[in-house]
């Protein structure tokens, strides 16, 4: 009966909370937003790490476990180039991988100041569901040559889930925002 | 050319309010990606004026929110100004008829009336194929989900479409009598079967994918292209597409749009999937 | 300044009215009379004198708006109880000053126990602050470290001021109407301070900290600047 009791509340506390199951409002909205914004800032800077041949191996392998910290599971990044249709599915490890391979001297990850949150939408699970747009230029340099140029739409998933932890005996309650699925569409080769 | 100095008019009193707000390490030329239409869900916000020319999302207590007088300027940008066939009193009775104060017509995401077309790329038995989905969202618990309610598949459709019709193949009435052993000049040959079935028999190419994939005939490769159909404006049909271009007038626009009566509607249903 | 004058100034007229007295009894007696009656006479006016000057200041200590300190005011009811006057007046007056200056003196204690008080709260502010400001500056200096080398290095230096690398930092993304806080999910002190040597970016400040008998970090809680 007892250990049932502490089951429960344990189970009450770490799960989702109640929060969760209300409309998210407009205030707590634009937080979640700029929190959520704030993680896809951190993935391109992690990318610029990786991707810079100064970054050391085993430096670049910490950044790579880190960004990995930022998505869910299985996310996938689709890649399409202008003038090919298809889209090239990659893991995010492959894909990072596959970055800190390129071996530029320096990756240049450039912002447009522009960016297009959508609304969170509420999966069957209880998931929050979003998709964060932003326009980069990617600029690969060998030297002081710029080796590879391209500028890409990124249509970023983010989950976000609340969530509860005890820390010091207080229940600590907080948005877990992760990074899904990316589709990377080139939009122009400058 | 007047909607397109609207346009840029519109554009440039929105870019006044955001230049201030530019960074360091940010690009400039951002003017396109700002007109840009980036996502279904800014269609969606644009058509209604749901939100402000930054993209930032207005809320019901906002003084602009669904304000007429702006979204008439939004619903402008929303037809892919290329396509001739979209004529400017087209547009205009469109819009009247949306903007009619009596009655407003809002997109509403979570209702019925429209849904996607996807064409993706399949292996089918070792050949790249395309497979057209039709998906919908479907309500669950507190949530929502997109779910496959149609497919098209050109091999399904050789087979089943040109139904080789003959007078001569049928099962006479009574067949019952033999214990139906006339079967055996039904089964014998591949290219009659259909005539041996009700007149308004309709296969079901969903079923059929479903089966097949489940043998592993199909191999997913990727999704080739997306577009939306939208029936929520009562009267009209439009078609939403992605335009990716250098200009001004980008992004998931308007590529088709039609005023249509009840039983247009269903013929069209009928078109769209290929029935 | 203008209520000082007139305190001056009425402190001038008790003065005078002494004096006024003095002159009154001494003009008053002095006709022919003995040598010793004469010095009497002398004897008496001096403590009539004494006595006059004496009243007008016990008065004067009496009043609300005298501008003595506490030390002086002492003073001179010392000085008035060493001359020993045996008059009844003056004892009565004495009796009523005495007191009125404990209570005085009881006010200063009080006043100089509230100062020793908030000048001791604002040190511990300031130390406190002081200590804020040095644990914000770590975070500032790994963000803007040159290199991976100094970076790693200015992160094993600032774990020493944390209990373990495994002390919860907690991440505020907004404070609403209540003080209801919605946080970022809680990370650890390292993690942390490996994440600003990636990002290479600090914009927060310190909202709270607890520390451990050691004077150790033991929890952490930052907002956005």
């Amino acid at each position: 009966m007892k250990l049932k009791f502490i089951i429960l509340t344990i189970i009450g506390l770490f799960s989702l909370s109640s929060i969760a199951q209300e409309e998210i409002s407009p205030e707590r909205k634009q937080a979640i937003d700029s929190l959520a914004l704030e993680k896809v800032k951190d993935l391109s800077k992690y990318i610029s790490i990786i991707g810079n041949k100064e970054t050391s191996f085993s430096e670049a392998n910490r950044v790579i476990e880190r960004t990995l910290e930022l998505f869910d599971d299985n996310s996938q990044i689709g890649v399409s180039s202008l003038y090919r249709k298809e889209v090239k599915y990659y893991p995010v490890r492959k894909y990072l991988n596959r970055l800190m391979a390129l071996n530029y001297d320096k990756v240049n990850i450039k912002w447009y100041n522009i960016q297009y949150i959508s609304d969170l939408e509420r999966q069957p699970d209880g998931t929050f569901v979003g998709v964060i747009t932003i326009y980069q230029r990617f600029e690969g340099m060998q030297g002081d040559d710029l080796k590879y140029v391209d500028t890409t739409k990124k249509d970023i998933t983010i989950y976000v889930k609340r969530k509860e932890t005890i820390i010091g005996g207080r229940t600590i309650g907080f948005w877990d925002v992760i990074l899904g699925d990316i589709r990377v569409a080139e939009t122009s080769k400058n | 050319m007047k909607a397109r100095l609207l346009l840029l008019l519109f554009l440039l009193s929105c870019f006044g309010i955001l230049k201030s707000q530019i960074v360091d390490d940010f690009l400039g030329d951002e003017g396109l990606f700002y007109s840009e239409t980036k996502q279904i869900n800014q269609f969606f916000r644009r058509f209604n004026n749901e939100e402000a020319p930054d993209g930032i999302r207005y809320y019901k207590r906002d003084k602009e929110y669904r304000n007429p007088a702006t979204r008439e300027k939004y619903l402008d940008m929303l037809f892919n100004l290329q396509n001739s066939a979209l004529t400017e009193s087209l547009r205009n009775i469109f819009k009247a008829d949306v903007i009619n104060k009596d009655s407003s017509r809002f997109l509403n995401f979570h209702s019925d009336g429209w849904f996607a077309e996807v064409k993706t790329r399949f292996s089918y038995k070792g050949e790249d194929k395309f497979v057209t989905f039709f998906l919908e969202l479907e309500q669950e618990n507190m949530g929502y989900k997109w779910v496959i309610t149609n497919v098209y598949f050109e091999p399904f459709a050789e087979v089943f479409f040109e139904k080789k019709s003959d007078s001569s193949k049928f099962l006479h009435p009574m067949s019952h009598e033999i214990d139906f052993m006339n079967l055996i000049r039904v089964f014998n040959n591949q290219t009659y079967i259909d005539n041996y079935t009700l007149k308004s028999f309709q296969a079901d190419f969903l079923t059929l994918f479903l089966y097949e994939f489940k043998q592993g005939y199909f191999e997913f490769k990727y999704v080739e292209d997306l577009k939306f159909h939208f029936f929520q404006i009562p009267g009209w049909y439009f078609e939403i597409e992605q335009f990716v271009r250098s200009d001004y007038n980008s992004g998931w626009l308007i590529s088709k749009l039609t005023k249509i009566s009840q039983e247009e509607k269903s013929i069209l249903l009928k078109y769209i999937y290929h029935n | 300044m203008k209520k000082h004058k007139i305190q001056l100034k009425l402190t001038q007229w008790s003065k005078l009215i002494a004096l006024v007295l003095v002159f009154t009894v001494a003009l008053g007696g002095s006709s022919c009379k003995s040598k010793k009656k004469i010095a009497a006479e002398k004897a008496a006016i001096e403590l009539a004198n004494k006595i006059a000057l004496a009243k007008a200041s016990l008065f004067d200590l009496l009043r609300d708006d005298n501008p003595k300190t506490y030390e002086e005011k002492i003073a001179e009811l010392k000085r008035i109880k060493d001359m020993q006057l045996r008059n009844y007046e003056i004892e009565q007056l004495i009796d009523q000053v005495e007191p009125m200056l404990a209570a005085e003196y009881q006010e200063l204690l009080r006043k100089q126990e509230a100062e020793r008080k908030r000048q001791d709260a604002e040190l511990i502010r300031i130390k406190k602050q002081a200590e804020l400001d040095n644990i914000n500056a770590h975070f500032i200096s790994i963000a803007q470290a040159e290199n991976d080398l100094e970076a790693n290095l200015r992160i094993q230096q600032t774990l020493t001021y944390y209990a373990s690398p495994n002390v919860p930092v907690l991440l505020i993304i907004n404070i609403y109407g209540d003080s209801q806080k919605d946080y970022d999910k809680p990370t650890t002190i390292e993690h942390y301070l490996n994440y600003l040597k990636d990002v290479k970016t600090y914009s927060r400040q310190i909202e709270s900290i607890k520390l451990d008998v050691n004077h150790k970090i033991i929890e952490i809680e930052l907002i956005k600047k």
